[in-house]
């Protein structure tokens, strides 16, 4: 009796508001990458880039950055714990009945993680719940072979645990041999996977420009940009810099590449800055 | 490309998902069972339920006789039970599940004191191009003092030829503007590509001015050579004790070559201990037991086969390092192999566990459905955990009757992918991939 109750409760909430989307509370959320941030609004997403999204709400009071240690396991309560503990704030402070959630690299990660393990904490169902989707810029979902790179050095030359306390977690868990196991286990939405619970959309970035002479490589700071060709040769020739397109578009769907807006590419840092209308996209999606 | 009209169908699916949370989450006032019963005949239909076939690839624990005193603690957080369900996507009944695992490696790595490479390090090259990155390296990723690596201190030569290193080193690039990327190095590193002039041989590598003491690692990496290595398991999971078969191999296109030199290791996450693996290179096998007398939580990550290849093949040394992930878990819980499930407005699967210790464990459980042509359909993705404090309980996994009727599919019904784990140690404790058939 309590259970068939509590359903009509539940459908007659979502008859109300299903008859009346436009009275949908939409909110966005920022979601940083792989770091311990404290001010990413400045450090990480910049305010041109927050300010010109969140113009698309209805209430442009509706918007979160998040700032979580993002340099620990995505199933860290510093990490996963930390962003469903913002996003469970957000949502129900705020009366968000409509959550987009922007990830950038390592964000997309996390995210997934909470769709993935709603049992986990009984803070995910809510946040599922009230997701509309994410736009995963540049996610990392199956990892990058710099991650390995720069893991280890000869393990039959020096004693394991100094390599292995070199790196923090997240660049561990980001390798594309642990994401591997991470996304045939605990994750969801890669290939031959059961699909998340909600979508998540990728958007790729599929090559990078960083010549003197070229104005697209001054987007988000030209300072970014140096060192994104040797970082390429760790990578296939279809890259953003950091991840190959094949890892940003390995779990969830495809939104669109870089080219599909723009002439100009998007690097890996510039996928998280207003560059080449990235911002107006993803402001007339809300 | 996404369209925004999806937005339009957002909330419909919250809502689903909505009352499907509603519907289930009354079940969690019903505490986990130590024994289960069928229920009364004016209640729910009972249907039948049958385990079905064990395949290739599927794992868990034979019995749970461990000592609770040697299993890791349970980290859970969350004590309330919590049920979730949603439409099945991605997956067919004809999907198999994935178990492998497989790493390829075209890379190696030397080790080197300040001194050593003042000296010269040799690094066998097998093709042209070759990226070469020198870092610092230090516990904890603290380096001491400055020690800035100067391009114009780096000597090159191949096969006792010395070449310009300003003309051969392209790219060259410091660690500072790496980080910017995104890479995590040291700040002192210097990483550069080879130029084309470079052929394959014995690169000798020499940087001067860096500190007696400073302990470095240099990494080569061949883009573009036709030698790879590899190292597979054929599954990710493995129950302590049970034995680990790893193959490895090195070849270029053509065919696997003899390896002359293999060096192979375990180590547990944090690399506190470390087991050898016996080498067959007739075979191209590595294999050993799963540790059972070292745990770590799956919370800390995984353990690490390290395996080490060399040879030499018309006069050039092929070297590679391979590295691939496994979970090794202790047998501290498994399906009882009973199980209840019942019909009414909605499915409800509940499924037995035993436990030799405490803990929050979770079944996930991928549900297909029978289609009125008979065939059979996805239906539901149910995932729902449940603390479980003594040595037996069960778990429901739960389908709503919205959910159910919207599907339009009954009876019979498979549980595919059906897998108990634990959360608070984070381990994939059983995974049976043809699960269970539910009929009436």
């Amino acid at each position: 009796m309590r259970k068939l109750f509590a359903i009509v409760i539940a459908s007659a909430l979502c008859a109300l508001l299903w008859g009346s989307s436009v009275s949908a509370n939409t909110g966005v959320a920022f979601v940083h990458g792989t770091g311990k941030q404290t001010d990413a609004l400045n450090d990480y997403w910049t305010t041109d880039m927050v300010n010109s999204v969140r113009r698309g709400l209805s209430n442009q009071a509706n918007y979160v950055v998040v700032n979580c240690d993002f340099e620990q396991y995505m199933w860290n309560s510093a990490a996963a714990g930390c962003l469903a503990g913002q996003l469970h704030n957000f949502v129900t402070t705020r009366n968000i009945t409509d959550l987009v959630v922007l990830t950038h690299s390592n964000g997309g990660n996390v995210m997934r993680w909470i769709m993935s393990n709603p049992t986990w904490d009984s803070r995910y169902p809510t946040i599922i719940q009230r997701l509309r989707w994410v736009n995963a810029l540049a996610p990392s979902s199956t990892g990058t072979p710099l991650a390995e790179a720069v893991m280890q050095g000869n393990v039959f030359e020096a004693a394991l645990g100094w390599l292995l306390g070199y790196q923090n977690d997240a660049v561990r868990m980001q390798q594309p041999s642990w994401m591997s196991y991470y996304n045939g286990s605990w994750l969801l939405g890669t290939s031959g996977r059961p699909a998340l619970p909600k979508g998540f959309w990728n958007v790729v970035g599929t090559d990078v420009k960083s010549a003197i002479w070229d104005g697209a490589a001054y987007c988000g700071g030209y300072f970014n940009q140096v060192g994104l060709e040797i970082t390429q040769s760790w990578l296939n020739s279809c890259s953003d810099g950091f991840l190959d397109c094949s890892s940003q578009n390995g779990a969830g769907n495809l939104w669109f590449y870089d080219y599909q807006i723009s002439s100009d590419r998007l690097s890996h840092a510039q996928s998280r800055r207003d560059c080449h209308g990235l911002d107006v996209i993803l402001r007339n999606d809300l | 490309m996404k369209n925004t009209i999806f937005a339009r169908a957002a909330l419909p699916i919250a809502c689903l998902s909505a009352t499907l949370i509603a519907g289930t989450s009354l079940a969690q006032t019903n505490p986990a069972r130590p024994d289960l019963e069928i229920r009364a005949a004016d209640g729910p239909a009972v249907l039948s339920s049958t385990w079905l076939e064990a395949r290739t690839g599927d794992f868990g624990p034979q019995s749970l006789g461990i000592d609770p005193a040697v299993v890791p603690d349970s980290r859970h957080a969350e004590t309330a039970p919590v049920k979730f369900a949603w439409a099945l996507e991605g997956v067919t009944a004809e999907s198999l599940g994935r178990s492998s695992a497989r790493v390829e490696s075209r890379q190696y790595w030397v080790d080197a004191t300040g001194a050593e490479l003042a000296g010269g390090v040799s690094l066998p090259l097998t093709s042209r191009g070759a990226v070469i990155r020198v870092s610092p390296l230090e516990a904890g990723g603290d380096v001491a003092g400055d020690i800035g690596i100067d391009p114009a201190s780096v000597q090159l030569s191949v096969n006792g030829k010395r070449f310009d290193s300003t003309r051969s080193m392209m790219q060259v690039t410091d660690g500072a503007s790496l980080q910017r990327l995104g890479m995590s190095v040291p700040p002192q590193t210097i990483a550069f590509k080879l130029d084309k002039i470079i052929p394959p041989g014995k690169l000798d590598l020499a940087v001067a001015r860096l500190p007696a003491d400073q302990k470095l690692v240099v990494h080569v990496f061949e883009p573009d050579s036709d030698w790879v290595a590899e190292l597979a398991l054929p599954r990710d999971t493995f129950v302590a004790g049970e034995t680990l078969e790893f193959g490895f191999g090195l070849g270029d296109g053509q065919g696997k070559a003899r390896v002359d030199s293999v060096q192979a290791v375990l180590a547990d996450p944090y690399a506190d201990k470390t087991w050898a693996l016996e080498i067959d290179k007739t075979s191209g096998t590595l294999t050993r037991r799963a540790p059972a007398d070292r745990f770590v939580s799956g919370q800390d990550g995984l353990f690490e086969a390290y395996v080490y290849l060399e040879t030499v093949q018309d006069g050039l040394t092929i070297r590679r390092d391979l590295k691939l992930p496994v979970s090794i878990v202790p047998p501290l819980a498994r399906f009882t192999g009973q199980t209840v499930a019942t019909l009414d407005d909605g499915l409800t699967i509940e499924v037995g566990v035993q436990t030799a210790v405490s803990g929050r464990f979770q079944l996930n459980g991928q549900i297909f459905g029978t289609a009125a042509d008979g065939s059979l359909k996805p239906l539901a993705m149910a995932q729902s955990a449940a603390v479980i404090d003594g040595r037996a309980g069960s778990i429901e996994l739960q389908v709503t009757g919205d959910m159910l009727m919207a599907s339009g599919l009954r009876a019979p019904f498979e549980v595919r992918n059906l897998e108990l784990l634990d959360q608070g140690r984070m381990f994939v404790l059983q995974r049976r991939q043809s699960g269970l058939l539910l009929d009436d």
